[in-house]
């Protein structure tokens, strides 16, 4: 028992190592690899899947841009660069300030190019929001051309909202110095039936005081459907404008 | 490894294939639990499909897989409190006990249980440096990669591993 001690005492480093290779490690059961292959499948599954999510959320926000957003986009981004350019021109030397200046011209014609592109384009959505956001763009222009005004008259005529029909007499009106604009609105009288908008039409006559405007004002007197304060209210207009 | 990353998932199997067992022998010996190392080999192998792009491929994959299993011991430490080593004994009898006959079995499985108690009775961290240095057979160099230590500091711990299983064992058979 002592011998057996005495042994066991004189145990070394070097035995106790080897006595660790008694210890074997259990075979593994013999189903890892199948079970293994399964959740690698599941894995690849999974990831197509979720690529093919990516794929449509990118698909849904491009075509997002596409209908709604992306004349507003593009108008922004002419707006910052725009102003990174003043910014930039700002602090330049006095040297070349004729030439930045020219380049401010040019950057400032683009700018406006691109807000008439996109009160046409927007005056076309399906949304009156969309419209009503496009006529008023049309208030941060230095002047509109032919076809602008030429959109803005057909919407003031055809547009089957009423308060776009509103807002578009009111940006109309500012460019009223153009006489193309004034023709188009003479000839719009006879056309409007809401009564909102034939008040809001006598006003802007009476206050640009257009004599040409009676003959259409009488004609819609004419009409017996014709709501009666706007009768009061065109009568009135009318001699105002013939005194 | 690197053709994982790149997207070729199916390159997988093929690691799998050259690595399960060891990490399974590894995972065994941490744990002395036959179905929940070859539920943490599958989580492994998880994990470095999950967390593929993270491979650098500037070290060993063995060295990734290894850091990996790591921190697998010690998600499953956190989730439960290690088992009492009476449970554990009754799994080793029940695994050691495979196809021998009654006596050699008996004998075999007492010296191999007393053996067993003791690396139980060791501390995670000196039981871990044994299993890669003995079972694993991995070069200290290596070792000192997975646990991100000096050479020199593999060296002294499997020393000092050693000495502690050492008394440990010499105490259990002498009571």
């Amino acid at each position: 028992m002592s011998g057996e001690k005495e042994n066991k005492d004189e145990l070394d480093d070097q035995q106790m190592w080897n006595l660790l290779d008694g210890l074997k490690t259990p075979e593994p059961g013999s189903d890892m690899e199948i079970r293994f292959q399964g959740m690698l499948d599941h894995y690849k599954q999974t990831q197509l899947n979720k690529r093919s999510y990516w794929m449509e959320l990118w698909t849904g926000t491009i075509s997002i841009f596409n209908y709604r957003m992306q004349a507003q986009l593009a108008y922004s981004l002419i707006l910052i660069a725009f102003s990174m350019a003043i910014g930039y021109s700002l602090s330049q030397n006095e040297a070349i300030k004729t030439d930045e200046t020219e380049k401010l011209a040019v950057l400032a014609n683009q700018v406006d190019e691109m807000r008439k592109m996109m009160v046409v384009s927007l005056l076309e959505n399906p949304s009156p929001t969309e419209r009503l956001r496009a006529v008023n763009y049309t208030g941060e222009m230095d002047g509109a051309d032919r076809q602008v005004i030429a959109v803005l008259l057909s919407t003031l005529n055809g547009d089957p909202n009423v308060n776009v029909r509103l807002v578009t007499l009111d940006a109309l009106a500012k460019f009223s110095d153009q006489p193309e604009v004034r023709a188009g609105l003479i000839k719009s009288i006879i056309g409007q039936e809401s009564p909102l908008v034939q008040v809001a039409m006598a006003n802007l006559m009476m206050r640009l005081q257009e004599k040409r405007s009676v003959t259409p004002f009488k004609k819609l007197l004419e009409q017996e459907a014709l709501n009666n304060a706007v009768r009061i209210k065109i009568e009135h207009t009318i001699d105002k404008l013939i005194i | 490894m690197q053709l994982v990353k790149e997207g070729d998932l199916d390159k997988m199997s093929l690691l799998f294939k050259r690595h399960y067992r060891a990490l399974y022998g590894f995972l065994y010996h941490m744990t002395h639990d036959k179905g929940d190392s070859e539920d943490m080999v599958q989580n492994i192998f998880y994990r470095m499909l999950k967390y593929r792009r993270s491979y650098t491929g500037t070290g060993a994959f063995q060295t990734w897989m290894f850091h990996i299993a790591r921190n697998v011991l010690k998600d499953r430490a956190k989730k439960r409190p290690p088992a009492p080593v009476s449970d554990k004994m009754d799994r080793l009898t029940e695994n050691l006990s495979d196809g021998k006959t009654a006596s050699d079995q008996l004998e075999k499985t007492q010296a191999q249980q007393e053996l067993y108690r003791a690396m139980e009775l060791l501390n995670d961290e000196a039981r871990e440096i044994l299993t890669l240095s003995k079972f694993q057979e991995l070069k200290y160099q290596d070792i000192a990669l997975i646990l991100n230590i000096g050479e020199g500091t593999v060296k002294v711990r499997v020393h000092r591993a050693i000495n502690e299983l050492k008394n440990i064992y010499k105490k259990n058979r002498l009571l």
